[in-house]
């Protein structure tokens, strides 16, 4: 006894008589006319009451969010980045997040930011585009705090053998220290601490929004919180180092600048500091 | 190409809502699924337009009354990449019970019917016809209930069939699949709900 049922030849649905393309298939209009020819009554009229319910509707939320995704100015897509990358306003992320145009008082677009924070000043395009955007500024803000560190270790190894020549070469008395440096996008905080070897120092970076200007001060500061102070000149322990390199035509490295245990300081910063204080010379 | 992209939103929003919503089961991400899945249009289309040499842009017909068929089933397709995407990036945190169906309206069907009852409780024929109209109800949220049930590969293409109008071919394209499978699928899905229906008569 055979375990599938015997269907006559002429009785099986491929036979029925259909068109087909180029290849054999059978076109979309069989499918679906197979499809509607086989459906007996009982599920067609499945298929009509399926058709009456009442569905649930999209709120009103996504009909804003797709009004400004369409809108002319609102669906402008802007050059986002340095890398072609394009941004699309009007995108959201999380529910409630909704990325808007933002409007000033005029009622112009001026930018694109969280609905749920207007005044912020992110600009993102879809998820995927955003998270882009998000990982690039995570990455600059890394890359700054990361080469502020390694500044700071140097002016803070250098203004201690500075610091220490001035005591024993030179007598210098030191002031202040600041530095004028700048970020992509204003804002922001980071402070860095690490030791030069025998001073601890610290370095501070204060964004300024108030001037709109995308300013950064750097601060220096000693483990005390001191600001990291300057010789007679005026010049810092960084200042310095850079003044030592155009002197000298050799480029500063903490690898070569080995300390020296006689005097606490660098070979080479040594000898530049000393024949410096006996002729002024640079050798 | 803004343009088409919108008439084909506003042609079929209904449809690409619930097509997320069947993915998603969770209104929310049903929303952020169709909303991102156009940002990503746009955005696509845009480059398109800018690279001038792209495939989709020659799928676009010179005449602009005419929407692409290839073009509906890209956006479906792309709504329902983007559900995907949806559960994957926030699934873990969210909570999949929303309804395909508007639960509310059924209720209120069956509270307008109440209100014909007081206000024609002598007539034979209203009480008839009320009683008719909670049969319906009951039977319409059998097969909310049945639907909601159905798994997801069914589910998609019940709701592209039924309440995107799309044929089987159609289908197919959109879920990557044969328009064979499709028919097959649908055809089961429509047993198992009109076996359920019978159930309850």
């Amino acid at each position: 006894m055979s375990l599938f049922e015997s269907v006559p030849l002429g009785d099986r649905n491929t036979d029925r008589r259909r068109t087909v393309d180029g290849n054999g298939l059978p076109t979309m209009h069989d499918v679906d006319a197979d499809l509607d020819a086989d459906l007996d009554a009982d599920l067609k009229s499945v298929e009509s009451s399926l058709r009456r319910l009442p569905l649930a509707g999209p709120s009103h939320r996504l009909a804003e969010r797709m009004q400004l995704l369409f809108e002319p100015q609102g669906g402008e897509q802007r050059q986002g980045g340095n890398d072609g990358q394009l941004e699309t306003p009007g995108s959201l992320g999380k529910s409630g997040q909704m990325v808007l145009p933002h409007v000033n008082n005029a009622g112009s677009h001026v930018g694109f930011g969280s609905a749920s924070s207007p005044a912020a000043s992110s600009q993102v395009a879809s998820s995927g585009e955003r998270r882009e955007t998000t990982n690039s500024r995570i990455s600059r803000l890394v890359f700054t705090a990361v080469a502020c560190l390694s500044l700071g270790f140097i002016v803070g190894l250098s203004s201690d053998r500075l610091g220490r020549s001035s005591t024993t070469e030179r007598k210098g008395s030191f002031q202040s220290a600041a530095g004028v440096g700048s970020l992509p996008s204003g804002g922001g905080l980071v402070n860095s601490v690490g030791s030069g070897g025998h001073r601890a120092f610290s370095v501070s970076l204060k964004g300024s929004d108030s001037t709109g200007a995308d300013s950064l001060l750097l601060a220096l500061t000693d483990a005390e919180g001191q600001p990291i102070q300057t010789d007679q000149a005026g010049k810092t322990p960084w200042q310095r180092t850079r003044w030592w390199e155009q002197q000298s035509g050799d480029s500063f490295s903490v690898a070569t600048h080995v300390s020296d245990a006689r005097f606490d300081f660098c070979r080479l910063c040594h000898l530049a500091a000393s024949n410096m204080a006996t002729d002024g010379s640079v050798r | 190409m803004a343009d088409q992209l919108e008439r084909i939103y506003l042609q079929h929003q209904q449809a690409f809502f619930t097509l997320a919503l069947a993915i998603t089961q969770n209104r929310e991400l049903a929303e952020d699924a169709v909303h991102e899945a156009f940002a990503r249009l746009c955005s696509r289309f845009r480059r398109m337009n800018k690279a001038d040499d792209s495939m989709m842009w020659q799928a676009v017909p010179a005449n602009e009354g005419d929407l692409p068929s290839d073009l509906v089933s890209y956006a479906f397709a792309s709504v329902r990449n983007a559900a995907v995407d949806q559960i994957r990036r926030r699934g873990r945190s969210m909570v999949f019970d929303s309804s395909l169906f508007d639960r509310v309206g059924l209720v209120q069907n069956v509270d307008s019917g109440h209100g014909e009852i007081r206000s024609t409780s002598q007539s034979l024929l209203a009480k008839s016809a009320v009683i008719e109209s909670v049969q319906q109800t009951e039977q319409a949220e059998i097969l909310t209930a049945a639907v909601d049930a159905l798994d997801d590969s069914s589910r998609e293409i019940v709701v592209l069939r039924i309440w995107a109008g799309m044929t089987c071919e159609a289908i197919g394209q959109t879920l990557q699949i044969s328009a064979k499978t499709v028919e097959t699928r649908y055809r089961r899905a429509l047993l198992k709900l009109s076996s359920l229906l019978k159930g309850l008569s």
